[in-house]
């Protein structure tokens, strides 16, 4: 583009210059002569100037993105170990909560683990001996809720640090500008937890689904995502707390999405099944594995919606549905052999341990004694 | 224990209302595309078309960077406050390939690399909208890799339409932009992948350079007003700009 261009009728803009077409096949003709030539040398200065500057222009703006893009990487590598870390500690909290001894089950006891103490301090409140709390159960949860404190500050310190708190000053790596009014401190970090979602995204479903066992032992329903999200507002809720709507208000410091929440209660089935099985090993005849399985009917029926909704979701809903098939085979075998030994714990044990072994599918066969 | 009932009702109403959302959404970036579409078929000419008649091609693609302009504000306006990051991949092909007709038009027309912030003002992507829309740092670095392939083809054909002084000028610009770059601490990732084939790139239009040079067809490259990417002064970057930008 030349002068004459910007005028609006700059369509022949070198009419002035002989065509480059002419000019490059003069130059052929001199070829032999200028081979070699040093071209620099005839650089007119303007032009020189002005490569410089473009030269250097470029290079600013690249250490400008180096800076920009090393920020959200570190950044994402230490929220992906945060996730590693909040899905190690969850599995080893949904391990310890397999301890759960059905033959203490105690809804009662279960629902007072905290009354003394009214907060976090768990240590104190095992002095107080009381009958219910003689319990093995009580025990089990109060060390379950330590460990559950433990990941909950982990992802809570994670969130804070890495500025997603409405309270932090921090803006987003862009460098976006904080706009008056309207696009204040709060949304700019709202968009941060969203942009790191898939960071920490596998590390809070792993989280959602120990919460949520936790939760049915101790309540014998399904944690709501407020209940979750209200561990992750600013002002952090005490469980069991009075101030039972106070989680409602506040900030959000970690937003959790819907479907990581819907994720995790879809591998909380799994948790079940086996708590459910292992009940009937220790005993039981259907106090708690007839709700497991209607809680886990429930579970399914309701998340099949969300298999064209969710990516993953289906791959889940398969496992839950064997999950409700193996209690489904565990149930039919106590019916058919109950007639038989009554309800010898032993004779059940054997008899789940053979149902399961059997893959599910021949659970009703007959086996020899 | 007691048997709970469960409903997740109110959350798939909400994640059945963000699918309807991605939906519309998605059909509004084809507006985008389709503007993009019609920039690409104009500044194909580019490869068949004399440098002298550079102006003719940027003038023909004005009123199409308008049509951009007004989808990106059309797509502005159904994305919910703060939810950038939720719903920006699906437009991020598109806008990426936009960007990329946006730098090698204002290439074209002064020989210099137009600046992220410089894009924003031509597409109208607004500070002020930051929580909707953003023009992030790696699809600029995407559409900077897409221009760099373009201009290994372009040096390729400026010669065969005898223009010998462009291939030069061409070198010196991608070289400057791999140097940027190479600054960079690429993860693993696409962009990774397509900056180490800017090497070839790179290797193409040096040896465009070599071929011509070694014939003696490169002579007095900066003295010439002719050709592609001739680098021009401040006050005319200003001009190309504002015309890029509509005004």
């Amino acid at each position: 583009m030349t002068k004459s261009s910007s005028d609006g009728k700059g369509q022949q803009p070198s009419t002035s210059s002989p065509p480059p077409f002419k000019r490059q096949k003069r130059d052929f003709e001199e070829a032999d002569s200028k081979l070699g030539e040093n071209t620099s040398s005839s650089r007119s200065t303007m032009t020189t100037i002005n490569t410089e500057q473009r030269s250097s222009r470029i290079k600013n703006v690249f250490q400008g993105f180096r800076d920009e893009l090393d920020e959200h990487n570190d950044r994402r590598e230490r929220l992906i170990k945060t996730s590693r870390d909040v899905t190690s500690l969850s599995k080893k909290l949904i391990f310890h909560l397999h301890r759960y001894d059905v033959r203490h089950h105690d809804p009662e006891s279960n629902l007072e683990i905290d009354p003394p103490e009214q907060g976090d301090q768990g240590k104190e409140g095992e002095k107080e001996v009381s009958a219910k709390s003689k319990n093995p159960n009580v025990k089990l949860l109060r060390e379950a809720r330590v460990k559950l404190e433990e990941v909950v500050g982990l992802l809570r310190s994670a969130a804070e640090k890495e500025g997603f708190s409405s309270l932090g000053t921090d803006k987003i790596g862009e460098g976006v500008e904080q706009e008056q009014g309207a696009c204040a401190e709060i949304p700019l970090n709202a968009l941060r937890a969203q942009r790191y979602e898939r960071a920490i995204g596998p590390g809070m479903e792993e989280f959602i689904e120990a919460l949520s066992f936790y939760h049915y032992l101790r309540y014998g329903n399904l944690v709501s995502l407020q209940e979750v999200q209200a561990r992750f507002r600013l002002k952090p809720f005490a469980e069991g707390g009075s101030d039972a709507l106070g989680g409602q208000e506040g900030a959000i410091l970690l937003p959790i999405p819907t479907s990581r929440y819907l994720l995790g209660l879809s591998d909380l089935t799994g948790e079940l099944m086996r708590f459910a099985t292992n009940a009937v090993g220790q005993g039981d005849t259907g106090k708690i594995v007839n709700p497991v399985l209607s809680l886990l009917r429930d579970i399914r029926n309701e998340l099949d919606p969300f298999v064209p909704l969710i990516r993953d979701m289906k791959k889940k809903q398969s496992v839950t549905s064997q999950s409700v098939k193996k209690i489904e085979d565990v149930l039919y075998a106590i019916a058919v052999r109950s007639s038989e030994y009554g309800s010898d714990p032993q004779a059940l044990q054997e008899m789940v341990r053979r149902t399961l072994s059997a893959g599910g599918g021949g659970g009703g066969r007959e086996e020899e004694e | 224990m007691t048997t709970s009932s469960v409903d997740f009702s109110s959350l798939l109403a909400e994640l059945e209302s963000e699918r309807a959302l991605a939906e519309t959404i998605r059909e509004s970036s084809k507006e985008l595309d389709k503007a993009y579409r019609s920039l690409a078929s104009i500044l194909n000419r580019v490869h068949s078309t004399p440098s002298s008649q550079i102006p003719t091609i940027i003038q023909a693609t004005l009123p199409h960077f308008a049509h951009c302009r007004s989808s990106i504000s059309a797509i502005v306006q159904l994305v919910p406050p703060h939810q950038y990051y939720k719903w920006c991949d699906d437009w991020s092909f598109h806008l990426k390939n936009t960007v990329f007709a946006v730098c090698l038009t204002y290439f074209l027309g002064t020989g210099f690399l137009l600046s992220k912030e410089e894009v924003c003002l031509v597409l109208s992507i607004d500070r002020s909208h930051a929580d909707r829309f953003q023009l992030s740092t790696e699809e600029y670095l995407h559409s900077l890799v897409s221009m760099i392939n373009e201009l290994s083809r372009l040096a390729v054909n400026s010669v065969t339409l005898g223009d010998f002084s462009t291939p030069v000028r061409l070198s010196r610009f991608v070289k400057d932009l791999h140097a940027g770059f190479q600054l960079l601490n690429l993860k693993n990732d696409s962009l990774r992948k397509r900056f180490d084939g800017i090497k070839y790139d790179i290797k193409k239009i040096e040896e465009i350079v070599y071929d011509i040079s070694l014939r003696g067809l490169v002579k007095d490259v900066e003295g010439q007003e002719a050709g592609v990417g001739v680098e021009v002064g401040e006050e005319k970057r200003q001009e190309v700009l504002a015309l890029l930008m509509g005004r």
